[in-house]
């Protein structure tokens, strides 16, 4: 993969502005587009999806001033198109890939499952950390009608709670890979 | 659940069901369509947890191993519910198998720290609001042991969260906290509950103490409000122990409360 140089500043405020006139909302923009670029190429097997994610902010970036006079659309789909182009590129020059992930053993769990309670803590209140314990309880058949009486309990469909519960793992899973890679120092 | 339309058209994309143009079809409504988004990051989710709980075929397996999964975003995800499943797994399956030791609160019998860890989201308001006068004593007893293989690698099993108070501080002593292990305990770790007057930037050391002798433990976590020492369950057979801490202040001064408990 060929590494573009990081956008001049004049170039990074001209693509915020091309995202909107806002800047708070031009700048929410930017990163919404980077969260699901990252998140597409990690679907895809890309373990290096942050880095291509940025290589594509520079991609588009350099070519900012074309894009401000002819692309008519959605940004968002003109940066979804460079940053599959910057994947293929990628999988020509593949090393290999990391492991797959191994089961933690006994004292890596035991350090997740203190990382898990202290991120908790530290991000949720203490009626999300209840929420988000409870939601994993059980298993098969008895987790489902767990997750139903929950539901049920909030007054809002299953689906929505499969959502809430979604957010508030997002929010705690790097502090939990934080505390981990402390540990492990 | 069931699935809607939706919902299984992420799973199948996430699974490497879908060929290449379907694939950048969704692609390309993920990159606009914050609803889907939030149905593809929660679908993650799901298959994460199926992944763990060795729900998926060995096709899907495989795939799902080889691409979502070696990406780091995979591995974060991976090690939540391994953290999570870690608490959940622990609960004593069979109810009744375990009795909750006397007077403690439990809600179920063989209470673990997963039912633990819910009491104490629940009750922190109570006990934050009640601690200038008492001191609590938040005992964390984890049991380990191996068993039945399987792909998430489940090789723990939890007792329950106990409260009790510390005795040693002018404070009224409310006897030792009564904790009940099952036979097959490897390690009993406690969550003792600091002296308000701790301060952060403290260091921390801990004994045993079995009415004879004492012996050093290990404290291997600490925060501002507790130390968690984790205790060898051979060295504490059913008897009278107490859990004599030594907290060094950063400004030089020394406090050394204890903590009672008694193995059943």
């Amino acid at each position: 993969m060929s590494k573009r140089r990081p956008p001049s500043q004049e170039a990074f405020e001209k693509l915020l502005a091309w995202l909107d006139p806002d800047c708070d909302k031009a700048a929410a923009k930017y990163e919404r587009i980077h969260t699901r670029i990252v998140n597409i190429l990690s679907a895809r097997g890309c373990w290096m999806a942050e880095d291509l994610a940025d290589e594509t902010f520079n991609v588009v970036a350099s070519q900012i001033d074309r894009l401000v006079e002819t692309y008519d659309g959605d940004p968002a789909l003109y940066f979804y198109g460079v940053s599959r182009r910057i994947h293929q590129e990628w999988l020509k020059t593949l090393r290999p890939p990391p492991p797959s992930p191994s089961p933690p053993d006994s004292l890596d769990k035991e350090r997740l499952a203190l990382c898990l309670d202290k991120c908790l803590k530290r991000l949720a209140t203490p009626e999300e950390a209840q929420m988000v314990v409870r939601y994993h309880e059980g298993e098969g058949q008895e987790r489902i009608d767990n997750r139903r009486k929950m539901a049920d309990e909030l007054g809002i469909t299953l689906n929505a709670l499969r959502i809430r519960i979604c957010h508030l793992q997002a929010r705690i899973r790097p502090c939990i890979e934080q505390c981990v890679d402390e540990g492990d120092r | 659940m069931a699935l809607n339309n939706h919902q299984a058209r992420l799973r199948e994309y996430l699974l490497g069901k879908l060929g290449e143009a379907e694939q950048e079809k969704i692609e390309e409504r993920l990159m606009v369509e914050d609803g889907l988004f939030d149905e593809f990051e929660a679908s993650k989710d799901d298959l994460v947890e199926e992944y763990c709980a060795d729900e998926l075929d060995t096709t899907e397996r495989q795939f799902f191993e080889e691409h979502f999964l070696r990406s780091v975003e995979g591995q974060q995800r991976y090690k939540f519910v391994q953290a999570m499943s870690c608490l959940q797994q622990l609960q004593p399956a069979p109810i009744g198998a375990a009795p909750p030791a006397p007077g403690l609160p439990v809600k179920n019998p063989g209470p673990s720290l997963f039912q633990g860890l819910k009491d104490l989201f629940a009750n922190q308001r109570w006990a934050v609001a009640t601690a200038t006068s008492l001191v609590l004593l938040v005992v964390v007893a984890i049991i380990y042991k191996q068993i039945s293989p399987r792909p998430a690698g489940q090789t723990f099993a939890f007792a329950n969260i106990l409260k009790s108070y510390s005795q040693n501080r002018g404070t009224e002593d409310a006897g030792p906290t009564r904790i009940k292990l099952p036979p097959n305990i490897a390690f009993l770790k406690l969550r003792l509950q600091l002296p308000k007057s701790a301060t952060s930037g403290a260091r921390y050391t801990a004994l045993l103490d079995d009415q004879v002798n004492t012996k050093p433990v290990k404290v291997v976590e600490t925060d501002s409000q507790s130390a968690t020492v984790i205790i060898p369950a051979d060295l504490v057979p059913n008897h009278l122990y107490a859990v004599k801490l030594a907290i060094v202040n950063p400004d030089g001064s020394e406090q050394e409360p204890s903590y009672r408990f008694m193995v059943e």
